[in-house]
């Protein structure tokens, strides 16, 4: 029969203990300063900071359970199960962490459209804030016929225009207004040429929202308001292009599957 | 504390209702277990009647769609905590000492305290119908449809926080027999020489106390959520649902298999006993139980196929989901090679056996083609996919108890189980179960969908869904006879301590067992130890005519009964009672858990005047 | 419990509580491995501020860490005391990694009252639901330590603890040191790696 082990006096002796905390405390040191502005080592390191706090950490969380939690000294029983838990624990973690951070591309993206600076209370920084209902005008040849104004609206939360057709005469001025009285969602209203709205909306996903959603410089695209935030407005104004169907659309990410039409130019 | 144990001394008899109200003995908290798992049966029972009945003809207004969600919300979430897995603790607790040749587990109280956690989660959870705030968002309550706009009721709270309360009984009992199998084994039961059962109660209680601190803190999130202004699964906020889905399941799938590893295990037991021969391959059902147990943990996404993560994780999940498959199918195969060539008897118990195995291949392969993450796309959330379910979780899992119960009725109780009856109650569930739940593989690949309150009679659903139904009443059946079978033993004569001719260690013993198990701690022999000891005693011309000699009981040093596990689960109780309605509750119950602790540590093993 | 019961039968020889510990310990990293991941995946996620690099105060964690640290020392003393039947010695030890304990719930408690001054609040963005949840159930750990810790002082007090209770004061220690470890996982992914976090304007992980 076996009865319990008596504790075996395998111990670290006192001032192995002192040393053992002296070297926790000088990690914690060095991680301090490899992140301390102060001392210039971070703006070296960049990235790489991240892999080496790692490393020192994981030294001092190892040094912790094989010492102090005596893991060590003690029968390997003890650390099969405890290890097997951690295992687990940061296999598991990690999945967690790519199946979110790996696989889903633009699904991520809604906090970064979405997100507000923010500003520390009493701060006179100019905060950014959200973008003002800005016009962006394209005047280019003065209109041959008379100007024309449009307005579209997105319709609350669904993802669409309140009108699926409009048009206008080519060469006039256009002017159209775009309303986004929407609670949650930004919008922006995109002309483009016939067939390209699919294509455009993917380049502006990679423009980003400084951008407006649309890559600069992009040649499909004829005229677009800036990106409007909930419960804003804004407007745009342009020639109409030669006669022809084009189209409009939202190119903010996803969008320009349901919230898009035609636009006339006869 | 000594006050507090000088006022009230530790109880030291067994008698009457008091004597099960402290009992630390884990013959009576199995029994316990059994009986309030089987009360929660009959509510589950009920519940799935009103979804038969309900779902029975096309276009019924039996009851309306908000009632429906609730049936089946209460029905898995009841069946899954509150019945299969505390059936499965009944039969750990009942058999696991007595197999491996100890009087008791390691820690008889915290086996009483999770017993009644249990309990008063279970009440907890039932509470929702008193107040009718109950539950209703499936059993895996899927954000961000369980977020307080959508779900305004109280009903995901109770839902939360009682198996939040429950968890804390699951873990502590999980540890308790994971340091009862390591520790306790009597001298020669080496690993390799424990009952399979033994190995996959190991097994089950590893993954409890490893998968249920990630729905802990999915739960945790969730109320967090309801009740505390947090958006963890709020997408305007930022939150993301699928989070939620993730921790779920990452605790879900391991679940399952701590659902059916313990029938396999009872399944395992059974079949040598009843083929006469022993168990074929046993060192391959030990491992592939092992393989089953870590690779569950790969598996989970295939849970959210439809979900959108991507083709490579849908890939990744769909060959570890395949692989998995593969310790089963070792598994089955054994299992048929110790059928092979043997003498069966088809007692009620081996009945049960067999049936498990062929029902649990026919819920595998549809488990095997839902694998398969393209064909899944179809199979999502159709009836198909309630088949499959329902023929591993009660072809399999259900099946098994009662293989497991017809089998060590004997030893617990020292009375049989009617044979005739339970052939009845065999043919009953058997017919009853592939009746209704076979029709559902053709309605499920036909389109039917999961979790509506009713459908169109143009689908052409209705034939299909009428026999499930008709299913149900022959199942029903079936499960009155067993109970009247339970009930009738009450007159029926004693049986010897080893009915069956059995090979484990339990049955050395006599039925039922004396408080103290074995007077001498048995010398184990080999794998099926009772078999050996029979064979020599048999060769030596004394061959076995009873159980191990009893002695007085008094002479062997038993841990006495407690009060405080009792008083402890209250307070553990009332921590989460009081977050569904009144805080101060709360802090009044983490007093009670606090005082119950230490006066719990600081009680003597046994009072002075100690006598059984 | 602080009872010297006799030597119960084993079949390792490895004692059954020890044994309940560790797996037990096993079981809480899962426990805090989801609340980390929930953090890890939620970075970068806040819609509004503050964001980490905008209250995160680096200095003033890695002094509370310090004392957390010192406190596992404190706690390895307390055990040395108990098997060298150092009366007065194990009352001090546990009473000192007590303390030190409560300075670092101090230190929480001051930082979380700053943070909510400062508009982090568990409703107000993601990063305040992941931050409070993460480090409040660990403060919560930490806490039932300090309670665990003082009764046992108590106990210690009594002379109920010597080199044949050794266990119980092990039991507490090895608890404590694994409520100092998660904090060793917390401080470098919340604040020395997270802490810099601009918000979703710019890439997670800080250039």
């Amino acid at each position: 029969m076996a009865h319990e082990i008596e504790h075996t006096a395998n111990h670290p002796t006192f001032k192995q203990y002192v040393v053992i905390a002296i070297i926790l405390f000088a990690i914690t040191i060095v991680e301090f300063v490899l992140i301390w502005e102060r001392a210039y080592i971070v703006d070296y390191l960049g990235a790489s900071k991240v892999p080496l706090l790692i490393a020192l950490s994981a030294v001092k969380f190892a040094i912790v359970i094989m010492y102090y939690m005596h893991l060590k000294f003690d029968p390997r029983f003890f650390g099969t199960v405890f290890i097997a838990g951690l295992v687990l624990a940061f296999l598991v973690g990690i999945a967690l962490i790519g199946l979110f951070v790996g696989f889903e591309g633009n699904q991520r993206t809604y906090a970064k459209a979405n997100a507000i600076p923010y500003v520390h209370h009493g701060a006179e920084e100019s905060a950014e804030g959200e973008h003002g209902a800005s016009s962006e005008t394209k005047h280019e040849t003065p209109a041959v016929v008379g100007p024309v104004a449009l307005v579209v609206s997105a319709v609350g939360e669904t993802l669409t225009f309140d009108t699926n057709s409009v048009s206008a005469k080519s060469g006039s001025e256009v002017t159209i207004t775009f309303d986004n009285p929407s609670a949650n969602n930004q919008h922006n209203l995109v002309v483009v040429q016939a067939g390209t709205k699919d294509a455009v909306a993917t380049d502006g996903t990679t423009a980003g929202p400084t951008n407006d959603w649309v890559s600069p410089g992009d040649e499909r695209v004829i005229a677009n308001t800036a990106l409007i935030n909930p419960g804003g407005s804004g407007d745009v104004t342009f020639t109409a292009p030669s006669p022809g169907t084009y189209q409009f659309v939202c190119t903010f990410p996803g969008h320009n599957f349901t919230m898009f039409g035609d636009f006339i130019v006869d | 504390m000594a006050a507090i144990t000088g006022v009230i001394p530790r109880p030291t008899s067994y008698a009457g209702l008091w004597g099960w109200i402290t009992t630390v003995d884990h013959k009576r908290i199995g029994v316990l277990y059994g009986l309030t798992a089987f009360i929660f049966l009959i509510f589950a029972g009920i519940e799935a009647g009103v979804i038969r009945l309900q779902l029975a003809s096309a276009e019924s207004d039996l009851i309306g769609p908000g009632r429906y969600n609730e049936m089946f919300t209460m029905h898995a979430t009841t069946m899954v905590f509150m019945v299969i897995m505390p059936l499965s603790v009944s039969f750990f607790n009942i058999v696991i000492p007595l197999a491996i040749g100890a009087r008791d587990v390691a820690f008889p109280r915290l086996n009483a305290l999770s017993y009644w956690i249990f309990l008063f989660g279970g009440v907890l959870m039932h509470m929702s119908f008193v107040v009718d705030q109950v539950p209703d968002a499936g059993w895996f309550s899927y954000a961000n449809l369980t977020e307080k706009p959508f779900s305004v009721d109280r009903g995901l709270d109770y839902w939360a926080i009682s198996l939040l309360v429950m968890g804390t009984s699951s873990v502590a009992g999980a540890l308790n027999f994971i340091v009862t199998i390591i520790n306790l084994r009597a001298p020669g039961m080496t690993m390799m020489r424990m009952p399979v059962f033994v190995w996959m109660t190991l097994i089950t209680s590893l993954l409890l106390v490893l998968a249920f601190p990630v729905i802990t803190v999915g739960l945790i999130e969730l109320t967090m959520d309801r009740n505390f202004g947090t958006h963890f699964f709020i997408p305007a906020e930022g939150g993301d649902p699928i989070l939620w889905q993730h921790l779920f399941w990452v605790f879900g799938h391991p679940e399952v298999y701590i659902l059916i590893l313990p029938a396999m295990g009872m399944v395992t037991e059974i079949l040598p006993t009843f083929s006469r021969k022993p168990l074929f391959g046993y060192p391959f059902i030990v491992f592939s139980g092992i393989v089953i147990g870590i690779m569950g943990w790969a598996v989970w996404s295939h849970h959210m196929f439809t979900v959108g993560l991507g083709p490579v994780a849908n890939s990744v999940f769909t060959i570890t989901t395949m692989l998995i498959a593969v310790p089963t199918g070792v598994k089955i195969f054994n299992w048929i090679g110790t059928l092979w060539k043997g003498s069966i008897e088809f007692t009620t118990a081996m009945m049960f056996a067999l049936a498990f195995i062929a029902l649990f291949i026919v819920g595998g392969l549809s488990g095997v083609s839902h694998a398969v993450s393209p064909s899944d796309f179809q199979q999502q959330d159709t009836y198909y996919i309630v088949a499959h379910i329902h023929y591993v979780l009660f072809g399999g899992s259900i099946v098994a108890i009662f293989a497991g119960t017809y089998y060590w009725f004997p030893k617990i109780t020292g009375k049989m189980l009617d044979e005739t009856l339970g052939k009845l109650n065999f043919w009953l569930i058997f017919i009853g179960m592939n009746l209704t739940f076979f029709p559902m593989h053709f309605v499920g690949l036909n389109g039917m969908p999961r979790r509506i309150y009713t459908y169109s009679s143009e689908f052409g659903w209705e034939h299909m869904n009428q026999l499930a139904s008709i299913g149900y009443i022959v199942m029903a059946l079936g499960f009155l006879v067993f109970m009247y079978n339970l009930w009738q033993t009450r007159n029926s004569r004693r049986v010897s301590h080893d009915p069956w001719d059995a090979p484990g260690v339990e049955w050395t013993i006599s039925s039922p067992p004396p408080p103290y198990n074995f007077a001498e701690i048995p010398q184990i022999l080999g794998r099926d130890h009772y078999w050996i000891v029979k064979e020599n005693a048999e060769a030596a011309g004394t061959p076995i005519t009873g159980p191990e000699a009893q002695v007085d009981p008094s002479s062997i040093h038993m841990p006495s009964p407690s009060y405080w596990p009792l008083f402890t689960a209250i307070g553990v109780a009332l921590i989460g009672g009081g977050l569904l309605s009144h805080y101060a509750l709360s802090f009044v119950g983490g007093i009670i858990a606090m005082v119950g602790t230490v006066a719990w540590a600081n009680e003597p093993p046994s009072a002075p005047s100690d006598h059984h | 419990m602080a009872h010297a019961v006799e030597h119960e039968y084993t079949t390792t020889g490895l004692n059954h509580r020890k044994m309940l510990m560790w797996v037990f310990l096993g079981s809480d990293c899962l426990f805090f491995g989801s609340l980390i991941a929930t953090y890890m995946v939620y970075r970068g996620q806040s819609l509004v501020g503050p964001y980490p690099i905008d209250i995160i105060d680096v200095p003033l964690t890695t002094i509370s860490t310090f004392v957390l640290l010192m406190s596992s020392f404190a706690m390895v003393q307390a055990l040395s005391a108990t098997h060298a039947d150092d009366k007065k010695g194990i009352v001090n030890w546990l009473l000192a990694t007590a303390f030190l304990g409560a300075i670092f719930i101090g230190f929480q408690v001051y930082e979380f009252n700053a943070f909510k001054n400062e508009g982090l609040t568990l409703g107000g963005n993601l990063f305040g639901a992941t931050f409070f949840t993460l480090t409040g159930f660990h403060g919560a750990h930490v806490t039932l330590g300090i309670i665990w810790l003082v009764a046992m002082a108590i106990l210690g007090a009594k002379g109920r603890l010597g080199p044949k209770t050794a266990l119980d004061v092990e039991l507490v220690g090895l608890y404590w040191h694994f409520v100092d470890i998660v904090w060793i996982v917390i401080f470098t992914l919340l604040y020395l790696i997270g802490g810099f976090d601009v918000g979703p304007a710019a890439p997670p992980g800080g250039h």
